[in-house]
């Protein structure tokens, strides 16, 4: 019997069966990584914080209900209880969005998956089944990962003499959350859909790649809101009829609901969480039936073509890259690495998830900034209006230039790397100019000449152009740090993903928040006001920035480019023998 | 016998393949010619199902394969002229997704999987990924799993393509061999030689319609040309490559 099902995985099933495993395998692959199964380390990262950041959140939760539990009145228990189920539900919600629009361009067969399969005998209606199923069971397997813990954790460590540890609020909120979950993945997957039926074919690529962009971005905004959602408990007894047009509550009524609650408007809320994920599953199916035909045409015979540029852009930015970039090897890599920024999909995907993630920041700044006692509108300028206004170049550079220095690392057609390899000879240091002028070009000069005006705006012409300065002397310097050991050409090598352990990125970044971001920010804010303080900051960040900038020249010309990353050994030897 | 009828194909009304008609019998080796885009891969495209076609009957055993398609798709081997591959699976598992997808039972796909990597030559990669194989190598994985349910049609869209020598000449005998043992092979193909020397007849394409279709011998003998490349270049109206070279040493030397 052991043996059988040991087995059974090995022995070839039916062809629906085979394909649907197929799909979902291809799930966990990415063209960006060179390395199959390197995922599995990136995955075990996120897992090793998600375990160690649910310790924290359990005892935190612990100790906050063992403190309800103490207040002989059950209402602030209830209210508390209400508000973390709508906080787990919107959360499991979010996290699912932002896994739909990451799996965005895998949601729907594509040319690869035709090409690869033709000959065999498939039907297209195969291929499409067979794909949704896979989508399906590969969103389910992360909705059930995503919602299970809360589920379980949140039960457990609430129970007490106003409500006792029990299955059914485990399975209530499990039930109501991964529904809450489906119902965004359906919906989701159903607009896509619609794009594909309503646009036309060379405008589709486009336009859906700049919905997932936007949604990324609104998904990220949202997530420290929903942070908050735990702290609302006061606002749980009201029931407002905008709550209506809210899809969380209405799972939340639906959750409220299977707990026995029959007041009419939590039976309305979940009413209509039921019918909004019924609509939302049938909407995507039906956006699957639809589009299958059209689909498929689409995607074999309509071969995406990058926009033409006109005349005179193409004049302007040879002029530009003349003036710019004076030698032609250096030109010609800043052309590669622009043009590639531009066409490729995936990078600019995660260009714009790191966009999303310093808009986020920026967003939640003001809004927090509005919502506190002492903010008497953008006219009065206080320290905090100071801080937040030098935040923003500040919060954009990091992202951007981070964003930028990830994505030089994912390659982009590995194997035709050769055309720069054997030319490299006495260009080297061309090749990588390029990558510093793309990063001032493509993210330092674009974000002071955007927010620029911002400052100005919040602090008048004065004190908006001193906070801009030595933003931006903070920024270069953030970009000489970034390029300082950067031993390649843009898109050019392999790429192996969790070299460093993800907590510690984390960290880094959480870092970098603190001190570029917060700190920077606060001694901009002070300095904007206080002229010695302002010429004594410029001059030292200036002065900082020469000295970078000067070692990372002498950095590169003594390197060599790499073509190949290269796993960390498992030892380090210290190198004593070494200066 | 697969039989193709006035097959049309267009794209925003502009015919990539218009009237195209030919037939392979059992045993025969049907060479496919054409410049650069006369029509080669749209048919291919059309044979194999990736497109349908405008308009035109396909018929395989006296049967309109648009009856069963997959039933024809089950009976056909296909090499792609560029090597579609999922980079991420390793050689053995693309041609057991491959044997899998076409309902290969494992008792006779691990054995025939394992016998084709080892006679290709690529056993010692069969655990590699696909992103790593040269271009021989996947040539090589992809004739494997066109030969593996051991079909009735071979459709070949430059199989030689990447193939080192000895590869290219056991290929070259191993379509001999299978047109032998009665199997229809419809190869389309740049290499005249080739095509001269295994194919029993031809089709030569241009601007998307049939500008020859017969034996090589046939057509050498009505155009009155000593080679296969002749009659090609006759057919196909190439320009003189002389005067295209002079052109091309001008251009670079300018």
């Amino acid at each position: 019997m052991r043996s059988q099902v040991q087995e059974w995985p090995e022995e070839t099933h039916r062809t629906g069966f085979e394909l649907r495993r197929h799909f979902f395998r291809r799930f966990f692959d990415s063209d960006l990584v060179s390395t199959p199964g390197q995922w599995r380390t990136v995955a075990g990262g996120l897992i090793a914080i998600v375990a160690s950041s649910s310790i924290i959140v359990t005892q935190e939760y612990f100790g906050k209900y063992r403190r309800l539990l103490e207040i002989d009145s059950p209402e602030p228990y209830r209210l508390a209880m209400i508000a973390d189920h709508l906080f787990f539900i919107t959360l499991g919600m979010c996290l699912t969005g932002l896994f739909t629009c990451l799996q965005w361009g895998s949601l729907f067969p594509g040319l690869r998956d035709y090409l690869a399969l033709a000959g065999l005998p498939l039907r297209p209606r195969d291929i499409f089944t067979a794909k949704f199923a896979a989508l399906v069971a590969f969103a389910g397997a992360f909705i059930v990962a995503v919602n299970a813990l809360p589920s379980a954790m949140l039960p457990a460590v609430s129970a007490g003499r106003h409500q006792v540890l029990g299955g059914p609020s485990m399975l209530t909120l499990f039930l109501s959350a991964a529904t809450a979950s489906f119902f965004l993945f359906f919906a989701l997957v159903a607009f896509q859909g619609l794009l594909l039926n309503l646009l036309p074919g060379n405008l589709f690529p486009r336009v859906s790649l700049l919905v997932q962009g936007l949604l990324v971005t609104a998904l990220l905004c949202a997530l420290p809101f929903v942070l908050a959602i735990p702290g609302t408990h006061a606002a749980m007894t009201t029931r407002p009829d905008a709550a209506l047009w809210w899809p969380p509550v209405w799972f939340l009524g639906l959750d409220q609901w299977l707990l026995g609650n029959r007041e009419p408007y939590v039976s309305r809320l979940a009413a209509r969480a039921l019918i909004a994920s019924a609509t939302a599953a049938l909407a995507a199916l039906l956006g699957y039936v639809w589009s299958f035909h059209r689909h498929r045409i689409r995607v074999i015979e309509m071969p995406f073509e990058p926009g033409r540029e006109t005349a005179w852009i193409r004049k302007l930015r040879d002029a530009a890259a003349g003036l710019t970039a004076p030698r032609s090897p250096e030109r010609a890599a800043l052309g590669f690495i622009g043009k590639t920024l531009a066409r490729s999909q995936q990078h600019r995907l995660v260009l714009t998830v790191f966009t999303a993630i310093a808009a986020a920041i920026v967003f939640n700044g003001f809004v927090t900034l509005m919502t506190e006692r002492g903010f008497h509108g953008f006219s009065v300028r206080t320290f905090a209006l100071r801080q937040l206004a030098a935040s923003v170049p500040l919060s954009l550079t990091l992202f951007l230039l981070a964003g930028y220095r990830y994505l030089f690392r994912l390659p982009v057609e590995l194997r035709a790397n050769w055309v720069f390899k054997v030319n490299e000879g006495g260009n080297r240091l061309d090749f990588l100019r390029a990558a510093h002028r793309t990063l001032f070009w493509a993210a330092v000069a674009p974000v002071m000449l955007l927010t620029g005006p911002v400052l100005v705006a919040l602090l008048g012409w004065r004190e908006g152009v001193c906070a801009l300065i030595p933003a931006f002397l903070a920024a270069m310097i953030l970009m000489e740090m970034l390029l300082f050991r950067f031993d390649r050409i843009p898109f050019t090598s392999s790429y192996l993903p969790g070299q460093r352990p993800l907590i510690e990125t984390v960290m880094i970044y959480g870092a970098a928040v603190v001190f570029y971001i917060s700190a920077t920010s606060a001694v901009i804010a002070s300095a904007v006001t206080d002229w010695p303080g302002f010429l004594m900051l410029c001059g030292a960040l200036l002065a900082v920035w020469a000295h970078l900038s000067k070692a990372r020249i002498e950095v590169w010309e003594a390197g060599r480019l790499e073509y190949e990353e290269t796993e960390e050994p498992l030892v380090h030897a210290l190198d004593l023998n070494k200066d | 016998m697969l039989e193709v009828h006035g097959l049309v194909k267009r794209y925003n009304r502009i015919p990539a393949v218009n009237g195209v008609s030919f037939t392979i019998a059992p045993g025969e080796v049907l060479g496919y010619l054409g410049p650069n885009g006369a029509g080669k891969s749209t048919t291919v495209k059309i044979l194999t199902g990736l497109i349908e076609p405008t308009e035109g009957r396909i018929l395989f055993g006296g049967q309109d394969v648009r009856n069963d398609f997959t039933a024809f798709q089950r009976r056909l081997g296909y090499v792609p002229e560029e090597a579609h591959l999922y980079p991420h699976l390793t050689g053995r598992e693309y041609l057991q997704l491959v044997g899998r997808l076409r309902e290969l039972p494992r008792r006779i796909l691990d054995p025939r999987m394992d016998h084709l990597l080892r006679l290709f030559g690529l056993w010692e990669d069969r655990h590699s990924p696909l992103a790593s194989y040269s271009k021989g190598m996947r040539q090589k994985i992809l004739l494997s799993g066109a030969l593996i349910h051991n079909p009735e049609l071979l459709i070949l869209d430059e199989p030689f393509s990447g193939l080192d020598v000895n590869t290219a000449l056991m290929l070259r005998a191993l379509l001999r061999g299978l047109a032998g043992a009665g199997k229809m092979i419809f190869y389309s193909s740049h290499l005249l030689e080739v095509v001269e020397k295994i194919c029993s007849s031809v089709v030569i394409l241009r601007k998307g319609e049939v500008a020859a279709n017969g034996r090589v011998e046939q057509l050498r003998y009505m155009m009155s040309q000593a080679s296969l490349e002749g009659v090609f270049a006759q057919l196909t109206q190439q320009g003189d490559p002389e005067t295209r070279v002079r052109e091309i040493m001008d251009a670079i030397s300018a």
